[in-house]
Parts: structure tokens; sequence; C-alpha cells
């Protein structure tokens, strides 16, 4: 190797050991909050005990379905993909009522990546009005599905 | 008269790196979706292609990265840079697999095209929370496809070394990239500490290897004495090991010491296929060969044997009280300088 090429190398590496490590940093920092949860390690929850669905709703290819136990604070969100999804990144969030619009009012819950049966499930306190399936690549919104 | 395009000839080196290199891709692909298949059963056949083939082509960047600085601090790993060309097409290969299919699985169900949804489906380049990070991707896969379809030599004698040596070292720009794409993308998407974790530590190492390496594993000794002659000290003769050299450089010269049994020559230090350091490497069948990719010079005269034709500029050596001396102006290349004979 010439001795300008090596100083070259060396120069191109003096600059990225600095501005990497700072883009790598900022976009840890730029994480949203809360953000999609863990895909590596998350687990369809357990079924609620003896829980009975109290509303349902209907999308594209998509049965959703709310649960709730007696005696218990805590509700379930059951969704069934029956068709593959039209979007690889879907993700799905649970609105608290019908005029909710925008990420910040949503609730993230996970990502859909293929057809079966997938369970949130949901803090005690919290309304939810249905859920809205969400392009997290493209950023737009796929569908609303609200509860009835 | 245009330059030929010659097939490229496997010897018995290049197969076997081949083969342990393809070994080990099979193992981790293997493992990969074993690991998947307990973890995630319901996981569709383009995710699991997607995720295996990006972790794989990101692993395979930071090993081929790591290749150079460890060969200059240590020349056991120099077998490793030997077929290094292999591994960054096949690195390249599966990287565009990993693109293809993200390009097909989440741009190609709309009714835009695909390439126009890749770029404009998400505009917030202003963001760093929403950047687009799969046209990071993008860009960065298109230098790769640029380096591994200008690999062959073809492309380096057509080029010249130094333009193609400069079109390579974009790498480092598509390394940057990759590692925003990653982080603005599948980190961000999905906050995996695993994934941080062995992104940063892999980032780390590389940047700590080139730097460390830059400034610690300096091969060139800084001109020493001028005697009367305009001849260079060098260094004592047993400060070069058997068949090994003493770099040095005097304001653009660049010259390779080489002792080899009771001889010793002094031939220019770039080898003219890539510029590699041919002091470096070493006197194997009274040929210095290139550390980079094995060329081969005679000491004596600086010619490549036959039927090969490249040449290096040789210089005038003498020895004074056991120590080396070098006359820096380079002889016409391929001119035969007697080596110059020493007492053990």
């Amino acid at each position: 190797m010439t001795p300008t090429l090596r100083r070259r190398h060396q120069q191109i590496w003096m600059i990225l050991a600095i501005l990497l490590p700072l883009g790598f940093i900022a976009s840890w920092m730029s994480i949203p909050a809360p953000s999609l949860p863990d895909q590596l390690t998350r687990t369809n929850p357990p079924l609620l005990q003896n829980a009975i669905q109290i509303a349902d709703g209907t999308g594209e290819g998509i049965q959703v379905g709310l649960f709730a136990a007696p005696g218990q604070k805590e509700k379930q969100i059951l969704i069934e993909v029956q068709q593959e999804l039209q979007s690889a990144s879907t993700w799905v969030y649970s609105t608290p009522a019908q005029d909710a619009s925008g990420t910040k009012k949503w609730t993230i819950l996970g990502l859909l990546e293929h057809t079966g049966q997938y369970r949130f499930n949901l803090p005690s306190d919290q309304a939810t009005a249905g859920i809205v399936l969400y392009d997290g690549i493209k950023q737009e919104v796929l569908q609303t599905i609200f509860f009835e | 008269m245009g330059l030929q395009y010659q097939a490229i000839g496997w010897n018995h080196h290049k197969k076997r790196y081949d083969r342990i290199m393809g070994l080990l891709m099979g193992i981790y692909i293997l493992v990969f979706i074993l690991g998947h298949f307990i973890l995630h059963p319901n996981i569709s056949p383009e995710t699991l292609i997607i995720r295996m083939t990006g972790t794989l082509a990101i692993l395979m960047l930071h090993v081929i990265l790591m290749i150079g600085p460890l060969c200059r601090l240590n020349h056991r790993f120099l077998p490793l840079l030997y077929n290094r060309r292999h591994l960054g097409v096949s690195m390249f290969l599966i990287a565009a697999i990993h693109g293809i299919f993200s390009i097909i699985q989440f741009h190609t169900l709309g009714d835009t095209n695909a390439f126009l949804s890749l770029f404009l489906s998400n505009t917030h380049y202003d963001s760093l929370t929403n950047f687009p990070f799969q046209v990071l991707g993008f860009f960065a896969l298109l230098i790769l496809f640029l380096m591994a379809a200008s690999s062959h030599d073809f492309w380096l004698n057509h080029l010249s070394p130094k333009v193609w040596k400069t079109l390579h070292m974009l790498v480092y720009v598509s390394y940057a990239m990759l590692i925003m794409h990653i982080m603005l993308g599948v980190v961000q998407l999905e906050k995996s500490f695993l994934m941080v974790g062995l992104l940063g530590i892999g980032m780390v190492a590389i940047i700590g290897l080139h730097v460390f390496a830059s400034l610690k594993g300096k091969t060139e000794i800084e001109a020493g004495t001028l005697s009367e002659e305009g001849f260079v000290r060098v260094c004592a003769v047993e400060d070069i090991p058997d068949r090994r050299a003493k770099v040095l450089l005097v304001g653009r010269e660049n010259i390779a010491v080489f002792r080899y049994g009771d001889k010793i020559s002094a031939v220019n230090n770039v080898c003219k296929h890539q510029n590699g350091p041919l002091g470096e490497g070493k006197i194997v069948d009274s040929c210095i060969v290139c550390p980079w990719h094995g060329y081969e010079y005679r000491p004596e005269d600086g010619c490549a044997p036959p039927p090969f034709h490249e040449k290096v500029s040789t210089y005038e050596v003498k020895l004074e009280n056991g120590m080396i001396w070098v006359h820096p102006e380079p002889r016409p290349e391929g001119t035969y300088i007697e080596p110059l004979k020493y007492q053990k």
C-alpha cells in the first residue's frame, strides 16, 4: 500500500470514529416512546382465564375480539388474521376513541406478520374503541376497525 | 488494443477458502432458520429470508472490514486477505437477496412503482425518528454492487489501481450507511437490545481495529543517515528476519529491503496489482510474494516470473559495518541488480 493510500485510510477511519458513534447514539436517543415491543422475544400472552367476548369488529381479512374476565381488571384483544396482509410491516395500535387520530393518541400493541391468532393484553384503565392497523415502513394507516 | 477479459482460475487455496466460507455461511443459515422455527414458528418465509440475509450480510461485512487491520497487526491473518474478494462478492449476493426481498415485501403490493414507493412512501428525510431508512440500505447496496461488479482484475487493469482502489474504498461509506440503516430501521422499529448490542460491539471493534492498526501497525522506518554517495542507512542485517523485509520511506520512494539466505536486495514496496505492500510479504521459492493476492516478483530484478509481465523498480544496496544502506534513486522497473552477499 502506498503511504498516501495508508494516510487516506487513516483519515477516513478517524472521521468515522467520530461520526459513526454520534449517529449510533443519536439514532438510539430518537427511538420513539413507546416503541414496538422487541419482536425477537415477543410471545402471545395466555388467554385470559374465563374471559368472555365483550365486543367484536371485522376488517379486511381480519376478525377482532375484545375479551374481559369477570372479576379481573385486565382486558385482552384477540386478532385473527385470516388472509395474508397486504403490508408486511403491519403495526397494531389500540385507539381510545373513534375520533382519535395520530400515533401519539394510540397505544402500540405489536406487529402482525402472518396469518394466525394474536393476543395483546390491555391495561385495565384503558378505553378501547377499536384498533388501527398501520404500515410502519410507509407510515400510513392501512385500516381502522372499531368494536361494535 | 483493448484489455482482454480472462476467466478466474480457481487454484487449490481459493477452492479451500471458498469451501470454508460456504460451510460457515451454511451453518449460520441453518442455525438462524432453526432458531426462528423455535422462537417464531409462524414466521412467513419472506420475513425469515429478509432477516436471515440481512443479518448474515452485515456479519460478513464486519468480518471483511476486520481482515485488513488484523493483517497489519499480525501476519498470521494474511490467508484471510488472500481471497477477500470472494468474501466480498458473496456478501453482496446475500445483501442483494435481502434488498430484493425487502422491496418485494414492502413496496410491490401497492399501486405505486416499487422504486418510487421506496423513495416517496415515507418522505420524513428531515427526521431521525421517522427517517426512511430503507433508502440508506438501497444506496449502500448500490455501492456494494459497483464493488462486486468491478472486483475482477479486468476492471482493476482497465480503471488503474488508483481509481479502482478509490472506488473500493467507498465500502467505508457503505458501512456507515448500513449502520444507520439498521439503527434507524429495525432497532428503532423494534428496539431490540440484542440487535443494538451486537451492532455496537461490531462497530466499536471495527473502528478500534482500524484506528489501532493505523497508529501501531506502521511498518515503514523513517529515512536514516545519508552517506556521501547518496545512500540511506536502513538497519542492521540481523534486524531483518530471513526471507522478510524492512520498509523504508525516502521522500516519495517506498522501498522494501529483503534479506534471503545470505543475500540482500531492494525493490519498490508497491505491488503492480493493487498497490499491495510487498515488504509485508515474504520470499517463497526465490520470489517475493505480495501478501494481498499472491503476485510474485524476483528480488534481484523486480520482475514477475514468466509468463507474467509485472515489474517493479529495484535499488542499489551496500553493506558497511553490518549496516544495510540503500540508494533511494530507483532503477528502471525490471533492472537486474546483483544481490548483495554477506557473511552470516
